[in-house]
């Protein structure tokens, strides 16, 4: 079997994965280690079946609602903030810095304060997503968006082309590699945003499942959701990535 | 044969390290309809800086262009892009687009919407460079000349009135300059479009033009014009050993070391 083929590419993590199971097991059998601080992965495993239609199924569909409904709005209006900006000098020196900022800022921190305006609303969590994954993708797209080649902006020049005519037959499909970064960067933010907004507005969803079951000692249940999220946020990814390669062909 | 594209007093200059450095000083040139003209000159000159200023990717400080009866303004119309077929000095294909894609651009954006119209003229165009086999591939899964063959076709795919290549094989190797050389060579004589090249190499600007005009070093002007006067069927038979070819060679090699050494900044 050739090292790079896709056999190996799907084989290899899932055998690695696999292995830490294996080990998790091990270590929990040999240090007899208490229950409620690291059940066996059997353990989660079958809290997972038990529990799954009562709770982890309602939970994992609160979840994936607020994900994909926050980062459907995410891109776009990253995108069109990059858009815009980007066709003005100064406009993307002075909100560069500003998206870098919020970028960074992990938005469930403003949950209480929002809660003092709106009260617990359940759009609250939408906001959040929104609120954490629009920086990321409108700054990766307006990197992407400002370095055009100096030889195509003279072909479009050439052509006779305006300004928003280059941008869609240029400057777009050239920044497809830096805009699915920013949308990649948006799935992981994405699912670590919709976890912390459970767990900070509560109202169902898998991270208000983690912290419920744990402050009852229901670490197995705890674990299995954690596993559930994990799988929400690599699906998107892939998908994301999925997406990618048919677009982005030419590199 | 008329002047069909005339400049007058070119000027431009580029604003560097606080002071103005000026590159065109005041560059007159007429190119008949149906020539083939190549213009030489040191690296730096302002060689790439003159044709970017008549293909209207960079406006002139100074000095008129009339062209087809037309005097263009800062921005050149679509109208009059429309008639220019331009080679750049990579091949500066999208890489995003199929090689046909690509061709067809100018088409696209000059706004003719007949597809069955379009595919014609495409496929005219890679048949003219020898690519009708390869429209369906990427820039990245072709050779360097196959690349620069097909930015070729993208030139002239609109059928404009005149082609401008600015240093067109300069980045190919040898062997594959030589051949597109000729390819260029027959493309003129069966298209009977007016060429004006941006060359450094002497073979190839005698081999290819009827005129050669040579800049002096920046601020430039044009210094010298050689007349080439041999026919089609002389260009491609035996170049090498025509006394004629021999002597200009000789003259124009002669010129272009006369030329002082660029500046050193």
């Amino acid at each position: 079997m050739k090292i790079n083929s896709k056999a190996v590419n799907i084989c290899a993590p899932i055998i690695v994965i696999i292995l830490l199971i294996i080990l998790w097991q091990i270590i929990c059998t040999v240090t007899n280690i208490s229950f409620h601080v690291l059940p066996k992965p059997g353990e989660v495993g079958t809290a997972l079946v038990e529990n799954f239609r009562g709770t982890i199924l309602l939970d994992t569909m609160a979840s994936v609602k607020v994900m994909l409904i926050g980062y459907c709005i995410a891109v776009p209006l990253g995108f069109v903030i990059a858009a815009i900006s980007s066709q003005f000098t100064l406009a993307v020196r002075s909100i560069m810095p500003v998206l870098i900022i919020l970028m960074l800022t992990p938005m469930a921190t403003l949950v209480p304060i929002f809660k003092l305006f709106w009260g617990v609303d359940p759009t609250l969590k939408i906001l959040i997503v929104v609120l954490q994954c629009t920086p990321v993708i409108a700054v990766n797209s307006l990197s992407g968006f400002i370095y055009v080649p100096e030889a195509k902006k003279e072909l479009m020049r050439a052509l006779g082309c305006r300004k928003w005519e280059s941008f869609f037959r240029v400057t777009v499909p050239n920044a497809m590699p830096q805009i699915f970064t920013g949308l990649k960067l948006g799935c992981i933010l994405c699912t670590i945003a919709a976890m912390s907004a459970d767990i900070s507005v509560g109202q169902g969803g898998l991270g208000y499942r983690i912290q419920v079951a744990s402050s009852l000692s229901a670490t197995d249940l705890a674990y299995a959701a954690i596993v559930v999220a994990a799988i929400l946020g690599v699906a998107l990814y892939m998908i994301v990535s999925v997406i990618e390669s048919r677009i982005v062909t030419w590199k | 044969m008329s002047d069909f594209y005339t400049l007058t007093g070119i000027k431009k200059s580029f604003e560097g390290k606080g002071e103005l450095i000026h590159v065109l000083d005041g560059i007159d040139l007429s190119i008949r309809e149906k020539e083939f003209v190549c213009i030489m000159g040191n690296s730096g000159c302002g060689k790439s800086t003159l044709i970017k200023i008549m293909e209207g990717i960079i406006p002139r400080d100074g000095g008129e262009i009339i062209f087809d009866g037309i005097s263009p303004g800062k921005q050149v119309s679509k109208e009059l892009q429309k008639k220019m077929g331009i080679v750049f000095q990579g091949d500066n294909l999208l890489e995003w687009l199929t090689v046909y894609k690509n061709v067809e651009l100018p088409l696209k954006v000059f706004g003719q919407k007949d597809k069955a119209e379009n595919k014609a003229k495409v496929m005219e165009a890679l048949e003219l460079v020898g690519l009708q086999n390869y429209w369906d591939c990427i820039p990245r899964e072709l050779s360097g000349g196959m690349r620069q063959r097909t930015s070729i076709a993208r030139a002239l795919v609109s059928d404009p009135d005149i082609l401008m290549l600015d240093q067109p094989f300069g980045a190919l190797d040898a062997i594959t300059r030589k051949t597109l050389n000729q390819e260029l060579l027959r493309i003129w004589h069966t298209t009977q479009k007016t060429c004006v090249m941006i060359t450094n190499n002497e073979n190839e600007a005698l081999y290819l033009g009827g005129r050669v005009l040579v800049m002096s070093n920046s601020p430039s002007r044009i210094v010298h014009e050689i007349e080439v006067p041999l026919t089609y069927e002389e260009r491609v038979n035996n170049l090498a050993l025509n006394p004629i070819y021999l002597k200009l060679r000789t003259e124009l090699a002669r010129i272009v070391r006369s030329l002082d050494t660029p500046r050193q900044n």
